[in-house]
């Protein structure tokens, strides 16, 4: 709890995707786990919400403001129940794979329930 | 990777594709594979189709263009993919926003990790590296590769 920094959807961001790593994902585990996040929040895909929105893919910063504050509250929930019950994994990496995958999904479908839309 | 664990992975990938609802032009997997790929007892047709479906789901999935230098881009061999890398990236260049994600992926990089960071990223630089020894038009040219040594 030592270290003080200016915090933004980049951080948090940083931070889910090192708690996917020290999970056990493998390579396609980051972008299927985001893209679960992204239906199970917004009822689209990542590619759709940019242009949807007008951002500039690939860049989270260019999405609207609500947007990128749902990400953040997601990805700080997600990254802490990653942290505490991935030790139960599989050692098997398909099955780590999946496992990550449907909690970062199971956490998304709790977020969407407390948001507006 | 074997043939069988091949063709799982060509499928895996092929339904990400179809899953979010961008369709394929077909919605068979086997047609779609011979019409665009060829010979399915090959096993260059499933590398050539894996190739392009990797590299399709890494083009549509990319929230944040950081993640294909540090994850989806970032072949070490041992990953299952390791050996389809210059196919993939070659087929991820295809795209006409391809190169303009990955020059974004690597200036977020700069900005928002530190050097200890940035090295886990060396399968994807050594992939540049690779590239640019065999002569690739996109990475001999000096539009990236100031940011890759950087």
């Amino acid at each position: 709890l030592s270290r003080h920094e200016r915090v933004d959807g980049a951080i948090v961001n940083k931070d889910f995707q090192r708690a996917i790593k020290e999970a056990g994902g493998i390579q396609i585990t980051h972008r299927i786990a985001v893209e679960r996040e992204t239906e199970e929040l917004f009822d689209c895909g990542t590619d759709e919400l940019y242009q949807e929105t007008g951002g500039r893919k690939g860049d989270r910063s260019s999405l609207p403001k609500i947007v990128q504050t749902t990400y953040m509250a997601n990805e700080i929930r997600a990254t802490h129940e990653l942290n505490s019950v991935s030790g139960s994994y599989s050692h098997d990496q398909d099955e780590r794979h999946v496992q990550i995958v449907e909690q970062v999904k199971a956490t998304s479908k709790q977020t969407r329930r407390w948001l507006p839309w | 990777v074997k043939l069988n664990r091949l063709r799982q992975k060509v499928y895996e990938n092929w339904s990400e594709i179809n899953h979010s609802k961008r369709a394929i032009a077909t919605k068979d997997f086997k047609d779609d594979v011979r019409k665009n790929f060829g010979d399915l007892r090959r096993k260059d047709t499933w590398s050539k189709a894996l190739a392009r479906y990797y590299a399709h789901t890494a083009n549509i999935m990319c929230l944040d263009a950081w993640s294909l230098i540090l994850y989806t881009l970032n072949f070490t061999p041992d990953s299952e993919y390791y050996e389809f890398r210059h196919l993939i990236l070659d087929e991820f260049l295809m795209f006409p926003d391809g190169l303009d994600l990955i020059r974004m992926g690597l200036e977020q990089l700069q900005a928002n990790f530190d050097s200890n960071e940035r090295k886990e990223a060396h399968g994807f630089f050594e992939l540049v590296a690779e590239q640019q020894q065999r002569g690739s038009a996109t990475f001999t040219d000096r539009r990236v590769p100031r940011l890759v040594e950087a």
